[in-house]
């Protein structure tokens, strides 16, 4: 099992020894970094993407906090899984759809391309923030706290000497997670008139054909979020670098404030199905279905294949390694993940081709290899935040030293009616990364296989609206189903 | 999609071509479709975005150059298209004549590529916001006082309007070049992601004008956004116009399915499919009866070296 451990790892630092390499022949070959750092575009991309991301990151991170705390006053098991579910299936909603609801907003309209940027992205990551607030709310140590309250400590006291130092590293990492997935995005700041790094980053490529330039002129992100992440790692937890865990904290009664934002939020979903159905009922459901149908099949098999394998994956290299690998082994494994998470999923898709083009041995069979493999690779270090982010505590089952069972049984009986809830979310979460992932879709599809992304992004050009909200509705209504049975099959109730 | 996946990739036991193709995929379907239906050979596809930028297929391309997986390269725009030639990627197809082309721009004078309908740059107004006798009619009143701040054009760092911008440079030369840069940053153009997005953005009226190309004009017009198109300078050189290309790829794993789609594609009748269909508006061929504005355009391989050097002055000063 260690064995397989350090092979997954290895294979997966792959695609960055090569972009290393690159880099390094850049380096060496006297290209220059300081020249791609000073230029006045660049500089004033950076500084804006710096702005839209840390706004719309902080805005996101506060609005959860309120949402997560409404979650938290609800007692029953239904309220709460209605909850989560209406928090996946809006994370879900691409940007861009939020986008063209948001402009049928009058006021969205008067507002200069920045705010209307912080908006949709606000709006886009307002579900994840909150479903990471909920997993950092529910596990504080309900020990301390009763210690706290039986001394009668302040709450500031209580906040600043227990709460924070538990949760520290876990908002951190949100944060990172949040800003990051706004960083790389360009697309709607750019339909905004709001011009990002990203979108600068793939100007410069315009005239790079050598990978080493390439793979050069992704050093000033690489390097702006490598800084953030160490300092988040090492500023905030020392020793924290663990996939350990915390104490659940009890619920109270229900209260109002949960049942009005859980109707808010199902107010908000109505309203974008609504818009989406409407939108797409202006064509036959007939034509759209032809149209669509191949697509929709091929695109959601391997979504689902690529999410459940990429969660799989994650949960076995999470449980070696907190089985068998030292501390080392986790910080060098974190820094390999946090470097993943910012690198630009083009290069990681071309990083790939290459390996698959030195390999020299293509087939069908390969092609799809190695685009299942790009996904899984885009996917895993998001994987693994999530499970970081969702952990759930764990408790020293004594009773197993006295009665002893097989590990597929422990696995079977306790860790999965135990864990069910939290990967089903981070499952729906893949799905959506996967399913909006564009790079992996155009650099190592392989031919003949089309994915639904490559068609919404083709149909926009045309504002074929109908066809693009009928694909949109296809796959929040399929991530429905997926929770409703994920939810049946489970036995456990989400607590 | 079983069978995709264990299918064989010999060209001798299966009767198949892969295209990588940047033509939009709502076009170029339905080429392949009908190639298909008349061959019989099964069309394998990789369709780019708009959004994917400079990371699309020509990356794919140049990194699959020891063993190219496509066989042919369809390309929206020349530029590009030269360039991966200029790289040897192409093989040369001779069986072809080239007197039935209306400009030796149109074909790569070592055969390695050539061209497939014409889109041409054009100025767009947004005809709630501009009365129809203030519509602009030439390219340089864009950037006059009258109109600052209030025209939009996609990044000249990408896709089409680098191609046009580089054309600019050749045509107009360094000096004249730099003038001309000076004076958009004075105008404050506004510069967005792509030729779709100004579209868009001068239909919703947050710019009254925008110059795109005339396919997204078109797409606009059709699709009910109150814009009217412009085809600028026509008492002089004319709109600039971009040319579609095709190539055979070096080594392709399919050459006899390859060269049958170059000779299915390169008719003046599939070139007016794809006029009728909107993926192009006028024709490369001297057979062509379509009226057609006045346009110029220059050899995509002259323009490549304008291309790096346009674009370093477009960094310095915009």
């Amino acid at each position: 099992m260690r064995l397989l451990t350090y092979s997954v790892l290895v294979l997966f630092s792959l695609p960055m020894l090569i972009l290393c390499t690159y880099l390094s022949i850049g380096i060496y070959e006297g290209a220059n970094i300081l020249h791609s750092f000073m230029q006045d575009s660049f500089l004033v991309a950076l500084k804006q993407s710096i702005i839209l991301s840390s706004f719309s990151t902080v805005l996101a991170l506060m609005a959860g906090l309120l949402f997560a705390k409404a979650f938290c006053t609800l007692k029953h098991t239904v309220l709460q899984t209605l909850y989560l579910l209406v928090l996946v299936v809006l994370f879900m909603i691409q940007p861009i759809m939020i986008l063209s609801v948001a402009k049928q907003v009058k006021l969205f309209g008067t507002l200069n391309p920045l705010s209307q940027s912080i908006t949709i992205a606000t709006l886009h990551l307002l579900p994840i923030a909150t479903l990471f607030w909920i997993s950092i709310y529910r596990y504080i140590q309900t020990e301390a706290l009763s210690i706290a309250h039986y001394l009668s400590t302040t709450k500031w006291s209580t906040y600043r000497y227990i709460i924070f130092p538990q949760i520290r590293l876990r908002i951190g990492l949100a944060f990172l997670f949040l800003f990051v997935l706004v960083f790389i995005d360009q697309e709607v700041p750019s339909i905004l008139g709001y011009r990002t790094y990203t979108e600068e980053l793939l100007s410069q490529m315009t005239l790079m054909e050598e990978m080493q330039t390439i793979v050069l002129s992704a050093l000033p992100s690489f390097m702006l979020v490598g800084l953030l992440s160490l300092g988040i790692i090492f500023g905030f937890n020392k020793n924290a670098v663990s996939f350990s865990n915390t104490i659940s904290l009890n619920i109270q009664s229900d209260t109002p404030f949960g049942k009005i934002t859980l109707a808010a939020l199902y107010l908000w979903l109505g309203a974008m199905l609504f818009i989406l159905l409407k939108t797409s009922l202006a064509v036959s459901i007939k034509i759209l279905f032809n149209n669509n149908i191949e697509v929709i099949l091929q695109t959601l098999s391997v979504a689902v294949a690529v999410s459940l394998c990429t969660l799989v994956l994650s949960i076995l290299v999470q449980h070696m390694l907190k089985q068998y690998a030292s501390r080392t082994v986790h910080v060098i494994w974190a820094c390999v993940l946090l470097c993943y998470l910012l690198l630009p999923h083009s290069l990681i898709s071309l990083s790939l081709l290459n390996i698959y083009q030195k390999i020299g041995i293509f087939s069908s069979v390969g092609d799809f290899v190695i685009f299942f493999l790009g996904y899984v690779f885009v996917l895993l270090p998001i994987a693994f935040l999530l499970l970081f982010l969702f952990a759930m505590q764990e408790k020293k089952d004594y009773f197993l030293d006295f009665f002893p069972v097989p590990i597929y049984q422990r696995w079977l009986k306790i860790t999965l009616p135990k864990q069910w809830a939290v990967w089903t979310i981070i499952f729906l979460i893949l799905m959506t990364f996967t399913l909006n992932e564009l790079s992996v879709s155009i650099l190592l599809v392989p031919p003949g296989f089309e994915t639904m992304i490559v068609k919404i992004y083709n149909l926009l050009h045309y504002g074929d609206k109908a066809n693009i909200a009928f694909l949109s509705l296809v796959q929040i209504l399929f991530l429905i189903g997926c929770f409703a049975i994920l939810s049946f099959l489970s036995k456990k109730a989400i607590r | 999609m079983l069978t995709g996946i264990l299918g064989c990739s010999k060209e001798n036991t299966t009767k198949k071509i892969i295209i990588y193709t940047s033509v939009d995929q709502v076009y170029a379907s339905k080429i392949f479709k009908d190639f298909e239906n008349k061959t019989g050979i099964k069309v394998l596809a990789v369709y780019d975005t708009e959004a994917s930028k400079a990371v699309g297929l020509e990356k794919r391309l140049l990194m699959e150059k020891s063993h190219p997986r496509a066989d042919i390269f369809w390309n929206s725009e020349p530029i590009r298209t030269a360039r991966l030639a200029k790289q040897n990627l192409f093989k040369p197809y001779t069986n072809i004549s080239i007197q039935n082309y209306q400009s030796k721009n149109y074909y790569d004078a070592n055969y390695k590529w050539f061209g497939i309908g014409k889109r041409e740059r054009v100025i767009i107004v947004n005809t709630q916001l501009v009365k129809k006798d203030a519509y602009p009619k030439l390219l340089e009143t864009l950037w006059s006082k009258k109109y600052h701040h209030e025209v939009a054009i996609s990044s000249p760092y990408i896709g089409t309007a680098a191609t046009h911008f580089a054309a600019l440079y050749h045509a107009l030369g360094k000096k004249k070049f730099i003038q001309l840069l000076k004076e958009i940053k004075v105008a404050q153009v506004t510069y967005l992601a792509g030729n779709s997005v100004v579209k868009d953005l001068v239909g919703e009226g947050k710019y009254p004008i925008g110059l795109v190309d005339s396919d997204d004009a078109l797409a606009g017009i059709k699709a009910g956004l109150p814009i009217a198109m412009i085809p600028y300078n026509q008492n002089g050189t004319g709109t600039f116009s971009i040319v579609g290309t095709v190539a055979q790829l070096n080594y392709a794993p399919h050459p006899k399915a390859a060269e049958r789609f170059i000779q299915y594609l390169l008719t003046p009748e599939v070139e007016q499919k794809l006029i009728d269909l909107g993926a192009v508006q006028y024709s490369v061929f001297k057979q062509s009866k379509s009226k057609e504005p006045k346009q110029w355009t220059e050899s995509p391989n002259l323009l490549l070296n304008d291309l790096e050097d346009s674009y370093t002055l477009m960094k310095e000063i915009l």
